[in-house]
């Protein structure tokens, strides 16, 4: 069978599809102009999921995100799975293929999470090397995102420093979570504009916003919510300098109905769309 | 152990281990979490995530038990068990034969002898719709070749399973909203096979003869076997092949 083309390109701000609304995506486009497919939930190749895939692909331009590849992981890459995702890009035709620096497997146990790595020379050598390795198999460039982290190692590098030195030297993309870098800055008592500084944004290929839940103590990114305020604020500094940046609002848990995130999205297409005039 | 593979078996074992974490992840927390909180934050990233997997496998006995009692019997399992694929879809085969361990031991399984059984069904459900799909049924290697050397396979998206109970009248009164209360629930023997019809599970009752003719292709009797087994109808080979059951025939020539 041929692969599937999606519709259109990937630009302006598309949202995470989520099976809830599904079938109201499929009924209508919504303004929605891409959407970004969790690439772990179409794995299976046979019953209704290869023909939802097709549905998806024939009508909205689409990138795949992944959270199963365990890029920082110590065991070896899985090849049945790359496997999967590799035949799931061939039959959608995505923009692109993302998944997060961390790792989600141990002693053959899954962990379905994204589990931090310290920000050391050695995690950048070593989770560079594996998505080079990702990257050859898939024949295509990586996007790469950054996560939240609730335990930090003793290293010598911070959080932007450590994305910056995998970007480079993987010579992969980034996806910036813009939520997620502000949960970790917060969480470490640190200045979340000062991160976003050091982040290198020439590498970034997609921005992903998401809501986070406050504990009081501390932050933690449930993408449960709409984006909270300070996100925002740091999300309008990276459209001044990336106006052009494709962004999707990412919702997880508590999954609301579709207008929530398209009313989300709204507001983040109108930031950018301010980014674009004050470069103009 | 490299330092990176260690801080990741650390917190692997940490996440695993409950309460125990281990001195070199205690001095790494962020600064509003004590070490044990930021573990019990991934820890229940992390059971969550396959507790609500078991939740959308098993909606009759989620339903049937309560979200609460439902919740914590998965949470048992999940720290019992542990995925050991990265799609989360296939998590959850086991659910049964634990329950079936904790069954009689817990009053809020009182009167329900047959969960186990239904959780098996329910399971059953779940992997028929992500089964593979198989190719259309080529019959040519019938051709020339002996009975002892063919072999009938049934189709990935089959499921043939023995009940002591009537689950699947209690999972359809569940599921379409009937009255469950108006369910005779009495023991007896049921043979069921399960099939993707429109992508969707479908499950059938069957007669016990056809079961134990598809039951023993799937063990992998080829045809001169169970033609010499005269408990056996193989004269109703034809009825699983015109159901769409069998999946494949395959001719091996190193049986003679």
């Amino acid at each position: 069978m041929p692969p599937l083309r999606g519709r259109g390109s990937v630009s302006g701000v598309g949202i995470g599809l989520r099976d809830p609304h599904f079938e109201q995506l499929m009924a209508a486009e919504h303004g929605v102009p891409w959407v970004e497919l969790l690439a772990d939930n179409f794995l299976a190749r046979g019953g209704l999921v290869p023909q939802q895939l097709e549905r998806i692909a024939d009508r909205y331009a689409l990138t795949l995100h992944c959270v199963g590849m365990n890029l920082g992981g110590s065991e070896p890459l899985d090849l049945g799975y790359l496997g999967g995702i590799r035949a799931i890009a061939e039959r959608t035709a995505p923009a692109w293929v993302s998944d997060h620096l961390c790792f989600t497997r141990c002693h053959g146990h899954h962990y379905h999470d994204l589990l931090p790595l310290p920000y050391s020379e050695e995690s950048v050598q070593h989770i560079a090397s594996r998505i080079r390795q990702v990257q050859d198999f898939l024949g295509r460039r990586l996007v790469v995102e950054n996560v939240s982290a609730y335990l930090c190692a003793d290293a010598p590098l911070s959080e932007a420093e450590f994305v910056a030195a995998v970007c480079d030297e993987a010579d992969c993309e980034l996806l910036l979570d813009v939520n997620n870098l502000y949960v970790n800055q917060v969480n470490l008592g640190l200045d979340a504009a000062t991160a976003i500084a050091q982040v290198p944004l020439h590498r970034v290929r997609e921005v992903h916003l998401a809501g986070y839940e406050d504990k009081g103590d501390y932050l933690i990114d449930a993408h449960n919510n709409r984006v909270s305020e300070p996100v925002w604020a740091l999300f309008r500094r990276v459209a001044r300098a990336l106006p052009s940046a494709p962004v999707c609002i990412e919702w997880d848990n508590d999954i609301p109905p579709l207008d929530v995130l398209l009313d989300e999205a709204q507001r983040a297409s109108r930031i950018l769309d301010e980014a674009v005039r004050a470069v103009a | 152990m490299t330092p990176l593979a260690q801080w990741q078996h650390d917190l692997a074992a940490a996440i695993d281990g409950g309460t125990t974490i281990d001195v070199a992840l205690a001095a790494r927390s962020v600064p509003g979490l004590s070490a044990e909180q930021a573990c019990e934050v991934y820890r229940r990233s992390s059971q969550g995530a396959r507790v609500a997997a078991l939740s959308d496998v098993y909606p009759v006995c989620r339903q049937l038990l309560g979200r609460q009692s439902f919740d914590g019997l998965a949470r048992k399992f999940v720290r019992r068990n542990s995925s050991t694929q990265p799609d989360l879809n296939r998590f959850g085969d086991g659910f049964s034969a634990f329950v079936d361990t904790v069954v009689d031991t817990q009053k809020v399984f009182a009167g329900l002898p047959w969960l186990g059984e239904l959780v098996a069904l329910e399971w059953a459900c779940h992997s028929i719709y992500y089964a593979d799909d198989d190719p259309p049924l080529d019959l040519g290697p019938l051709a020339d070749a002996e009975p002892s050397q063919l072999f009938l396979r049934p189709i990935s998206a089959l499921v043939w399973l023995r009940t002591t109970w009537p689950v699947h009248a209690i999972r359809a009164a569940h599921r379409d909203g009937d009255d469950p209360s108006a369910l005779r629930i009495e023991p007896g023997e049921w043979c069921l096979v399960i099939e993707r019809r429109g992508y969707e599970a479908w499950v059938e009752v069957v007669d016990t003869e056809l079961w134990r003719l598809l039951d023993s292709c799937a063990q992998g009797w080829d045809l001169a076997r169970l033609a010499a087994d005269d408990s056996l109808a193989t004269e109703r080979l034809g009825e699983l092949i015109e159901r769409g059951w069998m999946g494949a025939v395959e001719r091996r020539n190193d049986v003679v």
